[in-house]
């Protein structure tokens, strides 16, 4: 994952939302943004208006999943973290943000998985030409310090491996889900399937998709270890 | 010309009207105004209670008209005071008089008008009225038999010795003396919790108007003091701490030191009504609309008026209820008119809406409903002002500013927490990690160090290959020097020219079978070690005992020279180094 800006010129539906956005015309806005996304999905920019545009129409639900996405793709955008905090005290639902990952982890991961795979290959690089020294040296001393380099050498090659790892699972996971609305009409699960209990989660509960899901129902399980069945077209995954 | 036009007649008549009428304004304004008024509104028998006269004029006082019942205390206060109208600039001088005194009868009394005479000028005042109410029975505090011993004591008296959260509780000092007490000098108050705080509501006198009551059986001067209401704020005990003081007759007095008391504060009942506005007493309530017919768009003024007696100063505002098209401007304006008496607070509080009306047409505005706590009833009691018609005349001009107002607002009060992104932001997601061209590069460096490694390896090995093999040549080539010698030296030349050479020839074809190169001196026994066959074994054994012989001068003959030189022949074959 890598990161670039350019001008607006070649995207005319992120310009029209824009514009839109700036005649507070919110509905218009979110088309716009949503169409110019459909074209280029790691519009970062398109993402976080989009998000400024379903809060402006106060469908909190749908911005705090933009906003998510928005930090999927950037970790360190601290005013996305800011928008989501403010979202959850205008949702006033006794859920909270909490991130699914530490600072630290988030400081880590926007580094981006591609480049601890940079790293990670120029650690193996420097790893094997310190063996070679290490080999032909003749001075004792010498032989030591090329030993002592390619051992934290070799540490820190696993340690950019397993970041690339962590980064590149937390890029491309799709199991955290947010609740955006909550679907009244009727359920049309088999009520003879007694293991399934659909349950209404609060908009913006945060979840975790586990296992396949079952008709229109998907097994969630929330912070707090909580396994539920809630209705796909009440979830939105980020 | 007036006659040709009567509408400037009808004109010219209003203007009048309003000249006249503000001259009637100021004129009542400018009159010298004389006030009565009583403190507190109710009073108890016997309870001492203030009557405050008020006048911007000087002059003689006349307090006549006062009802026959009233006994008039010594203590008169009069006195002038002066403050500047910051409007007018002018100064301005208020001349008082203050009167204190009891009734010992209940009933209603008028106080007033009082005149006070200037020159030839005589100015009135109002009338004022005064509730009095049988003596409220209080219950006293323990006595202790040694309190009883003593020429005087006090108690703590409380009307209540149970009382609600909330609802007034009275608090007094008595005390009894076995003389005639005159004063009362060094008091020190009984002490109510932190939180709460003492209304003070008269009988605080130095001056003492005692009675003669019977006590445990002997007669007592006694008399009330420092009574005070107290609305006590927390559940549980209410510990009222004692009073002192010293009891004077004349210049003698005798220390008097109260018990305390205490008081259980019980919670109000669970579950309040919805409208419950924390009164606990009794109350009313009733609402005034300024005007019945208003235009569209116009704020009325909607008077929600709520008294009666209890804690009324704590109460909290009614909710209003009104229909759709109705809007409440801010806060309500509260105007306040209580006084603090036996009862507690006792008076009405107003609280004035600010109310738009939205909507034309004739509206019924619901009525506005307050429940209070009744301590003697011991339950909720609701109260409700009575539905009032409103009359709203449709303003099309105030549709049309509403209908854009409206548009304005929607696009207005969204907030925004961040300003919108212009600048387009991409992001790659094409991940190097988990491709081919990651793993590959990653592992490129090792395969390459361990492909060098092995290159270096197979390099030397290839130069140490080609060093034996010149080294071999060297030996082979040293070993047919050696065998050729010894081949021209077996039949004509000295022992020393041809057995050093047939041993060196055997040491060196070993060499070279052996590997063993640059290494000049082979051990016989590892030699003969080397061979397994033991005909060849005895062969070389042969050929080294010859040779030793020849060292130490034991010359063999020249056949035994020829069979060695065979020996060696049939062991170098043996060996296949090199062809004979």
């Amino acid at each position: 994952m890598s990161f670039c800006a350019f001008t607006i010129d070649q995207n005319p539906a992120f310009q029209k939302g824009i514009d839109a956005f700036n005649k507070k015309d919110f509905a218009i806005a979110t088309n716009h943004f949503e169409e110019e996304l459909k074209n280029t999905p790691n519009n970062v920019s398109a993402q976080f208006n989009l998000g400024l545009s379903h809060s402006a129409q106060k469908n909190y639900g749908k911005a705090i999943v933009a906003f998510e996405r928005v930090l999927k793709q950037m970790p360190m955008d601290y005013e996305a973290i800011d928008n989501i905090k403010y979202l959850y005290e205008e949702l006033n639902n006794g859920e909270e943000w909490t991130s699914d990952i530490s600072p630290l982890q988030r400081a880590l991961y926007a580094i981006t998985s591609t480049t601890w795979s940079y790293i990670s290959i120029i650690l193996s690089i420097l790893f094997t030409i310190t063996l070679h020294v290490f080999r032909s040296a003749k001075n004792h001393n010498k032989k030591r310090l090329s030993l002592l380099i390619s051992g934290l050498l070799i540490a820190l090659l696993f340690f950019s491996l397993y970041t690339a790892s962590e980064a590149y699972q937390y890029e491309t996971s799709r199991d955290i889900g947010i609740v955006t609305n909550i679907d009244q009409s009727e359920t049309h699960h088999k009520k003879s399937d007694e293991s399934i209990k659909e349950k209404k989660l609060p908009i913006g509960t945060k979840v975790k998709r586990i296992g396949l899901s079952k008709g229109k129902l998907q097994k969630v399980q929330t912070k707090n270890g909580a396994t539920y069945y809630i209705r796909s077209s009440e979830i939105e995954f980020i | 010309m007036l006659l040709q036009n009567p509408g400037k007649i009808g004109d010219m008549k209003k203007y009048i009207v309003v000249i006249l009428s503000l001259f009637v304004v100021l004129f009542a304004n400018a009159q010298k105004k004389v006030h009565i008024e009583l403190t507190p509104k109710n009073a108890e028998i016997g309870e001492t209670f203030n009557i405050t006269i008020t006048s911007s004029v000087p002059g003689n006082l006349n307090f006549d008209n006062v009802p026959d019942l009233f006994i008039q205390d010594y203590n008169v206060q009069r006195g002038s005071k002066k403050s500047i109208d910051h409007v007018s600039g002018t100064i301005r001088a208020e001349y008082y008089y203050t009167f204190t005194g009891m009734i010992t009868k209940a009933g209603q009394y008028n106080f007033g008008p009082v005149f006070i005479t200037n020159g030839n000028k005589t100015h009135s005042s109002n009338k004022a009225t005064i509730t009095i109410g049988e003596k409220v029975q209080m219950q006293p505090g323990e006595v202790s038999s040694n309190q009883l011993q003593d020429p005087a004591f006090g108690i703590i008296q409380t009307n209540k010795k149970t009382i609600y959260e909330g609802a007034p509780l009275l608090v007094s000092c008595k005390i009894y003396a076995q003389y005639d007490p005159t004063h009362v000098g060094a008091y020190k108050s009984y002490t109510i919790p932190r939180s709460n705080r003492k209304h003070s509501i008269g009988n605080n006198a130095t001056t003492i108007k005692h009675n003669i009551e019977r006590f445990k059986g002997r007669e007592y001067y006694t008399f009330d003091y420092d009574k005070n209401i107290i609305f006590p704020s927390r559940i549980g005990t209410f510990h009222i701490q004692p009073f002192s003081l010293n009891l004077h007759q004349g210049y003698e007095s005798f220390p008097v030191v109260s018990g305390d008391i205490e008081i259980e504060v019980l919670p109000l009942p669970e579950n309040p009504p919805s409208d419950f506005i924390g009164g606990v007493g009794k109350f009313s309530i009733e609402s005034n609309l300024n005007s019945k017919t208003i235009k569209q768009g116009e704020v009325f003024n909607l008077k929600v008026k709520i008294s009666g007696s209890g804690n009324l100063h704590n109460i909290s505002a009614p909710e209003l209820k009104l229909p759709d098209g109705f809007t409440v401007y801010g806060d309500p304006i509260i105007n306040e008119r209580y006084s603090i008496d036996i009862n507690g607070a006792e008076g009405e509080i107003e609280y004035e809406y600010n109310v738009q009306a939205k909507n034309a047409g004739i509206t019924e505005l619901p009525e506005t409903s307050i429940s209070y706590f009744d301590p003697n009833k011991e339950k909720y009691i609701q109260s409700r002002t009575k539905e009032q018609k409103l009359n709203v005349v449709e303003d099309i001009n105030f549709i049309a500013a509403q209908e854009n107002d409206k548009t304005i607002k929607n696009k207005d009060l969204v907030v925004h927490r961040s300003e919108i992104r212009n600048i387009i932001s991409i992001v790659k997601n094409n991940s190097l990690f988990g491709t081919t061209i990651f793993w590959s590069s990653l592992t490129l460096p090792f395969l390459a160090s361990f492909f060098l490694l092995f290159l270096t390896k197979k390099r030397s090995q290839i130069d140490e290959n080609i060093k034996n093999k010149q080294q071999r040549n060297e030996q082979l080539a040293q070993l047919k020097k050696h065998i050729e010698k010894a081949k021209s030296n077996s039949t004509t030349g000295a022992d020393q020219q041809f057995y050093p050479h047939i041993e060196n020839a055997l040491i060196k074809a070993f060499e070279i079978k052996m590997n063993r190169y640059g290494e000049q001196s082979r051990e016989k026994q590892e030699i003969l070690e080397y061979i397994d066959d033991q005909e060849r074994q005895e062969k070389i054994r042969s050929i080294f005992a010859s040779c030793d012989q020849a060292k130490y001068g034991f010359s063999p003959d020249k056949a035994s020279r020829l069979e060695t030189l065979n020996n060696l022949k049939a062991v170098i074959h043996n060996l296949n180094i090199i062809k004979w």
